[in-house]
């Protein structure tokens, strides 16, 4: 499922692109640069999860560890928002708190391969070389 | 009746959890025969959900024809590629498109208002979209590949888009209390509190009372200099109106005091700060507004403001789907209640009217 993996850090990095719009109307409206500092933050770190994914296609191996942290850090902000603030509707709950989780369990648990859209229609053994193919460019120590 | 306000259904009207039923009762059936692929239990969820929203718009035949044909055209292409059918991505992405184009027209057209089920289905449909326009397992063709990624991002972002401006503009079809509350809506984040639908002559008179209050409480604040002497500041600028709120009033004061409301709202004219009513607040988050006239004046507050940690400020508004600016929290607003004693088309107590309010600043 690494092209569920892929598509899933690619809507992820369109919704946050999105946040960025809010400080930059406030910015807009209110000529702050403060607001202008913080859309030009969120922008630029919405474009986080695309390098991820470009960098996984590609077989980076950077690109795990980053998505790694990236995964990390919003999935502990989307748990206290759930907690403390109790933002628990469904789809802040889904957004916020299981695309990360999902995210993060297929960076942990997925095997680098060659990007498709149906895997499980690889022959078994097409499938394992990719596997083989793709550790052997992003993890020198395997 | 009106959408749950809080927990995990929140701002799902009774009409839509149909959908969100009979989607998981498909994704069991799937997992039941074997559908394991990403793209299969994407495309069962969106079916399910087209065809659990048929009954809940049975006042709108073509729409639950649609809903429905919509289904079966989906578990169609599921069953010709279960059957070997080449050319089901294809059929699939152009279904998946087609459906997330039509949902974009009816919330430009404002037929619906979006709601968590639609931007849920949304999110389910884009995915599933991209990964159809992916190429076939073990393609070279990288231009393909990156072109699809494109797309995704792209359309996510235009979907996205437009679920927030629908909710920010509502629509005439929004399943709650919305349907008896005269030129008042909810959307993402304004939540109206219910109220009932027919009104007493004496909540109608306690309504005409309340603005006539208001309008003397407040008029010595038409300048807005001495708004700003008494304690009120600007906040919340977004759109033509900007709020000027007393933090002291809104926290300590008394909820419905004409002399003293929590917030003040003025249009930025050409020729100065136009006062154009007045904002009342409950002290607490959660706490609901004392009923005034019934559906005339109905409540409401916001789950969508987004405050900086550092600072305290208002960084924007949480997107359609619950994400704030880093460093950001979203919070409730406690329940509110606007009185313009300006001409709004509106009326006193109905949404402000965006366009009035833009001619008025730019006149």
């Amino acid at each position: 499922v690494s092209a569920l993996r892929h598509v899933l850090l690619l809507v992820q990095a369109a919704t946050a692109g999105l946040v960025a719009l809010g400080p930059l109307l406030l910015a807009l409206a209110e000529r702050s640069p403060a607001a202008l500092l913080l859309a030009l933050v969120t922008g630029a770190l919405a474009c986080v999860p695309l390098a991820v994914a470009g960098g996984l296609a590609a077989g980076r191996g950077w690109a795990r560890t980053l998505g790694f942290w990236y995964e990390l850090i919003l999935l502990l902000s989307g748990v206290a928002n759930l907690v403390v603030l109790s933002n628990g509707d469904l789809v802040s709950l889904l957004c916020t708190v299981g695309l990360p989780l999902g995210l993060l369990w297929m960076l942990l648990h997925e095997p680098h391969k060659e990007l498709t859209a149906d895997s499980q229609e690889l022959p078994r053994w097409r499938l394992e070389a990719g596997d083989r193919g793709g550790r052997r460019r992003t993890d020198p120590g395997g | 009746m009106a959408p749950s306000s809080a927990g995990l259904l929140a701002g799902i009207p009774l009409q839509h959890l149909g959908g969100l039923a009979v989607a998981a009762v498909f994704l069991v059936a799937g997992w039941l025969l074997r559908v394991r692929d990403p793209v299969g239990l994407l495309l069962l969820a969106t079916a399910g959900v087209h065809l659990g929203l048929a009954p809940g718009h049975a006042s709108e035949p073509v729409l639950a024809a649609l809903f429905v044909a919509n289904a079966g055209a989906y578990l169609a292409v599921l069953g010709l590629r279960n059957v070997g059918w080449r050319r089901w991505r294809l059929a699939a992405g152009a279904l998946l498109t087609a459906t997330i184009l039509a949902y974009l027209v009816v919330l430009a057209a404002r037929r619906e208002a979006p709601d968590p089920v639609g931007t849920l289905d949304k999110l389910i449909e884009l995915t599933a979209l991209g990964l159809v326009m992916l190429p076939r397992a073990g393609s070279r063709r990288r231009l393909r590949r990156v072109a699809a990624s494109g797309a995704t991002v792209v359309l996510t972002a235009v979907t996205g888009s437009a679920l927030w401006l629908g909710g920010a503009v509502g629509a005439g079809h929004a399943h709650g209390v919305a349907d008896c509350t005269p030129n008042h809506h909810g959307g993402f984040g304004a939540v109206l509190r219910p109220a009932p639908c027919a009104v007493t002559p004496e909540q109608q008179a306690a309504a005409q009372r309340l603005v006539e209050e208001t309008r003397a409480g407040i008029a010595p604040y038409q300048d807005v200099r001495l708004a700003l002497a008494a304690g009120y500041r600007p906040t919340a600028p977004f759109g033509p109106a900007v709020h000027y709120t007393n933090q002291r009033v809104a926290d300590h004061g008394s909820p419905l005091d004409p002399r003293h409301p929590a917030a003040l709202v003025y249009a930025n004219t050409r020729h100065g700060a136009v006062l154009l009513g007045a904002m009342y607040q409950m002290p607490k988050v959660g706490q609901p507004g004392p009923d005034i006239g019934g559906a005339i004046t109905p409540w409401h507050y916001h789950t969508n403001v987004c405050i900086s940690l550092p600072g305290l400020f208002i960084s924007g508004l949480s997107t359609p789907f619950g994400a704030c600016p880093p460093g950001s929290v979203r919070i409730t607003s406690a329940d509110q209640l606007h009185v313009w004693t300006a001409p709004n088309p509106n009326g006193p107590f109905g949404d402000l009217d965006d366009a009035w309010a833009r001619r008025l600043a730019s006149s």
